[in-house]
């Protein structure tokens, strides 16, 4: 995991533990990066759905590959048009 | 090729099921979802018997499996025991012959010498290996052999062994023939400074070119004959001449101005065309060139220009007397053609000659010059 979520979070002074479930980072559209998952839900080119402790996250675009998947963290490359958290 | 890999080809339904539990235990890389459920994901390599196991065990149906990377490879290679062996049989056969001497280089001076200790060196070597080879027996064996040699040295480099010969440099008494000395000029001997050797002329003779001036050999006081180097410094005054021709009447062929210029194309040497016209020259002559139409000389298509010049000849009247001065200087240039660097002239002589229509004028520069030695 990267470490410099927990420096921003206390850089900011949050201590609410929902804060520590998961991270998402969208870099330019391209790639995304999850840590946090709980499984995957949907796995296809268009759309990809993993759980999260609470909810789950929608990912939406063209051409998406799951380029790395690991037990509690995941990469997703290709055009991401849509990211939600539901 | 740095990523060592196992792509695995899966088929079947639910699949992110599978995926949520090998995740679990296994990092997987690049899952792509094809058409007809299919989809394939990479692993790492060390891990491709754990994902065998653990596909195994999902149920899930698995097409293929396939590696690659640098490990595989090695792994593939240490498989396949016929490229071992066959390297293992080359490796041991390198180190065992390395361990022998394959040839013998001798280096020296002259050719001859060389070859005779490289058979001799050959014939002295009771073993080959290496280990056995007694260098500095061999460079003993060598100089006790070949009074030429004045010193050797022998030494293994790689599968060779190299021996070095120094000859001894005879004097030159010793060695090869004697040559007398020879005149190299006509001329008449005015002076002579010997220093070895039996002379052949006194001063005042007249030699020609290719004469004997000194010979090889000395009598000494019991009248034996010792061949010697012949030395000696013999001058003597040479001629350089030089002749030029004058005629009262001369003809000389000049251009009028007069061209013709046509074309001519040939294919394999077939005339398929020409612009060539009649011309009315009485006298002419002419000049043509040649080029290839084709790149390459791909077709034997050429054209041949020729121009046609018109000549005439006329007649050049000239007077000797008027041109004298002119006729001896040519005269004389082309006597000091033969004038070397520093050398005084002693004397000149003109000498001209007439007959009926012409005139020849001789001039004869007389010099000093060493002719043999």
């Amino acid at each position: 995991m990267f470490n410099f979520f927990d420096e921003i979070k206390a850089k900011m002074g949050i201590k609410d533990d929902a804060l520590y479930d998961y991270n998402i980072v969208n870099v330019s559209g391209r790639l995304l990066y999850a840590e946090g998952h709980k499984g995957l839900v949907v796995l296809s080119d268009r759309q990809i759905v993993f759980k999260l402790k609470s909810g789950q996250a929608v990912v939406e675009g063209s051409g998406l590959i799951l380029a790395e998947l690991a037990q509690n963290t995941l990469f997703i490359k290709g055009k991401i048009t849509k990211v939600e958290l539901q | 090729m740095i990523k060592n890999r196992t792509k695995v080809t899966i088929k079947g339904f639910n699949q992110e099921r599978t995926l949520n539990q090998i995740s679990q235990k296994i990092k997987i890389y690049n899952f792509k979802r094809e058409e007809n459920g299919i989809s394939h994901f990479e692993v790492d390599f060390k891990d491709r018997k754990q994902i065998k196991n653990m596909l195994k065990s999902s149920g899930i149906q698995v097409i293929s499996y396939s590696s690659y990377g640098l490990k595989k490879f090695i792994k593939n290679l240490i498989r396949s025991y016929g490229i071992l062996a066959a390297v293992a049989a080359i490796l041991l056969c390198y180190i065992g012959q390395y361990n022998f001497i394959l040839k013998v280089d001798v280096f020296g001076q002259e050719e001859t010498i060389n070859r005779q200790i490289e058979r001799f060196t050959e014939e002295s070597l009771h073993s080959r290996l290496k280990s056995k080879i007694d260098t500095k027996k061999l460079e003993i064996l060598i100089m006790e052999k070949f009074d030429e040699v004045s010193s050797v040295s022998a030494a293994i480099v790689g599968q060779s062994l190299v021996i070095n010969v120094h000859q001894v440099e005879l004097p030159e008494e010793l060695e090869g023939e004697f040559a007398p000395i020879i005149s190299q000029y006509e001329g008449r001997i005015t002076k002579i400074h010997l220093i070895q050797g039996t002379l052949a002329v006194n001063e005042g003779d007249i030699v020609q070119k290719g004469d004997i001036l000194v010979y090889p050999y000395v009598v000494d006081s019991q009248g034996e004959r010792r061949d010697t180097h012949a030395k000696a410094q013999i001058y003597a005054d040479i001629w350089l001449e030089g002749v030029q021709t004058h005629y009262d009447c001369r003809y000389k062929t000049q251009r009028t101005g007069e061209k013709h210029i046509y074309s001519e194309i040939f294919f394999n040497n077939l005339l398929i065309f020409s612009n060539k016209k009649d011309v009315n020259f009485k006298q002419y002559e002419s000049e043509n060139s040649m080029r290839f139409l084709s790149k390459n000389l791909l077709l034997p298509l050429y054209i041949r220009k020729t121009i046609v010049y018109e000549v005439e000849t006329i007649e050049i009247k000239s007077d000797f007397l008027k041109e004298k001065t002119q006729i001896i200087e040519n005269a004389r240039q082309k006597a000091l053609i033969f004038l070397q660097e520093n050398e005084i002239i002693k004397e000149e002589i003109i000498t001209i000659k007439e007959e009926s229509g012409w005139h020849e004028v001789r001039l004869v520069l007389t010099v000093n010059r060493n002719i043999g030695g």
